[in-house]
């Protein structure tokens, strides 16, 4: 029963939500309906532009450029923080540039990537990219520095070479900080794309946002924000299940 | 030992006029939390014969197990040489195995995994590394567990599970930090039995550090006793009781009360063990 409470639980939320949004709308406690449309209409308007095909290239579109910002972060991130975590030098090279970047907006950058790669995909994924791999690198160099002494030792003293080392004992051993920094890194390459979109672009939710925002269609907007919202929820999901197949052999399935 | 059978002159001479293991003047000092050094070990010499089964006993924090690490080339020492073979150690390598007091499994790998990751690193082929991580995990009285995360297993397992690990490596020189601490007396005492079956069969070198003299005295050829800190060889005994032996011979030799009871109060003398 709790069990089916719990899983319930969202949906409930959600539910809970739309209706009151529902209420309010209709009530007029939110003013004018143009300013923010009820449920019913932003589903309408998600209706059609399913049908004219547009929301689902959109879909297609930002997916894409996610998907692409954050597995080039995940590598970079993961490369990058098990050389901080484990050379002194690598650590020396890179800390300033993780220090700096790790803080600055990246969307100060956004013009210049658009300068530099163009007005379509790759400027989205580099900024996507920019907003992800810091706090991947960031938490796999946090990990990596602290597996233990005697693991590496263990391996070493086994014949493993300096790459054993570090892509079989210190990697799966910063597993578990190396998927809590992909979260946060893949919400980062969500917000990258989405805003990179929204600036400069053409196509994707973001630009389907700033399209309605123009053309004064709000439910258009609002679709664009569930949109990207259920993406980055369904991107989220994947990666908890992920991490539950990967990290089996944690005591408790210690995750958090 | 079948080898020395075999190449009788070969295995002579080497005896003669090489040391497995040759430490001189091996001396480390670990950086102080705050401020200073402590001096570890204050300078030890020992030469540990090829096939030899020596222990190490001293007080706790007298740096056996610092020494182990000297030895297994994981830190350096300030001062003094270790040879391996008639080799400088430089670095960790598959001729030393050791077996950490801490165990040191790779939680991620099942106890099979962890067996079988061992086997790898020594080129074993894939096809056969299944057959001998269970021969070895029999060995050590785990059949059952191959499937099970090091994080299912209680402190007992753990430490067969790493024995076996290390035993994978089938490396001529065996280090082992307490590996028997860890464990109920009756689990001890068959680990024990084991252990010196196949020191027996394999002609390994083993250093064996432990706390408890009874074990000492019934598994080496010589037991080393370590001052405190700053450590230096204290005294070296040769027990001497005929090989192979049981239990039962041991504790019932003439000799074996009085070293016993001789280094236990050398131990006394040092501090708290
Ligand atoms: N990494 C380290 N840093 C500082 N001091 C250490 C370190 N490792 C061990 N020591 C100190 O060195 C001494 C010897 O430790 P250890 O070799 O573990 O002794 P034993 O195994 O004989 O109990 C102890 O006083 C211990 O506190
Ligand atoms: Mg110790």
């Amino acid at each position: 029963m709790m069990r089916l409470i719990s899983r319930a639980g969202p949906l409930l939320a959600l539910a809970v939500l739309i209706g009151a949004w529902h209420i309010a709308v209709s009530r007029g406690w939110l003013g004018n309906p143009f300013v923010l449309p009820g449920p019913g209409a932003v589903a309408r308007r998600a209706g059609d532009l399913w049908s004219d095909e547009s929301l689902p290239r959109d879909l297609r579109t930002t997916l894409g450029r996610v998907l692409a910002a954050f597995a080039l972060a995940l590598a970079a991130g993961t490369i990058a923080g098990l050389a901080m975590g484990r050379s002194t030098t690598a650590r020396a090279a890179l800390r300033p540039i993780v220090g700096l970047g790790f803080p600055a907006p990246k969307i100060a950058m956004f013009p210049a990537l658009v300068i530099l790669l163009g007005l379509g995909t790759a400027s989205k994924v580099a900024l996507g990219f920019a907003e992800a791999v810091f706090p991947i690198a960031a938490a796999v160099a946090a990990a990596a520095s602290r597996v233990p002494e005697r693991l590496t030792w263990s391996a070493e003293s086994m014949g493993a070479s300096r790459s054993a080392v570090a892509f079989r004992v210190v990697l799966p051993s910063a597993l578990p900080g190396l998927l809590a920094g992909a979260r946060v890194g893949l919400i980062g390459a969500i917000i990258g794309v989405y805003v990179g979109e929204m600036v400069v672009s053409s196509d994707g939710l973001g630009h389907a946002m700033v399209a309605g925002w123009r053309q004064l269609d709000t439910a258009q907007l609002y679709v664009s924000v569930v949109a990207v919202s259920v993406l980055g929820f369904v991107l989220d999901g994947l990666l908890l299940l992920a991490r539950r197949r990967l990290m089996r052999w944690a005591p408790e399935n210690a995750s958090g | 030992m079948a080898a020395e059978a075999a190449h009788p002159v070969d295995s002579a001479r080497r005896e003669a006029d090489e040391a497995k293991l040759r430490l001189s003047g091996v001396a480390k000092s670990y950086a102080g939390r705050r401020r200073g050094t402590v001096q570890a070990i204050g300078g030890i010499d020992l030469d540990v014969r090829p096939g030899e089964f020596v222990s190490l006993v001293g007080p706790s924090g007298c740096g056996k197990s610092t020494l182990l690490y000297i030895i297994g080339g994981f830190i350096g020492a300030d001062g003094g040489s270790v040879l391996c073979d008639g080799r400088e150690v430089s670095g960790p390598g598959p001729d030393r195995g050791i077996v950490f007091q801490e165990f040191a499994l790779f939680p991620w790998k099942t106890v099979l995994g962890n067996v079988t990751w061992a086997l790898a690193r020594r080129g074993v082929s894939r096809k056969d590394r299944p057959e001998q991580a269970r021969r070895l995990l029999s060995l050590v009285g785990l059949d059952e567990a191959g499937r099970l995360y090091p994080s299912e297993l209680s402190g007992g397992m753990k430490q067969r599970v790493a024995i076996a690990r290390t035993l994978a490596m089938d490396s001529e020189v065996l280090l082992m930090d307490e590996p028997f601490g860890a464990l109920d007396a009756q689990t001890r005492a068959l680990l024990q039995e084991e252990l010196l079956r196949i020191w027996d069969e394999t002609g390994k070198t083993v250093l064996f550090v432990t706390h408890s003299v009874e074990e000492a005295l019934y598994l080496s050829d010589r037991i080393v006793v370590l001052s405190s800190r700053p450590s230096r060889v204290r005294d070296v005994i040769t027990p001497g009781f005929p090989r192979p032996r049981t239990r039962e011979q041991v504790l019932a030799d003439s000799s074996y009360a009085a070293l016993y009871e001789r280094i236990w109060a050398e131990l006394r003398e040092e501090g708290p063990a």
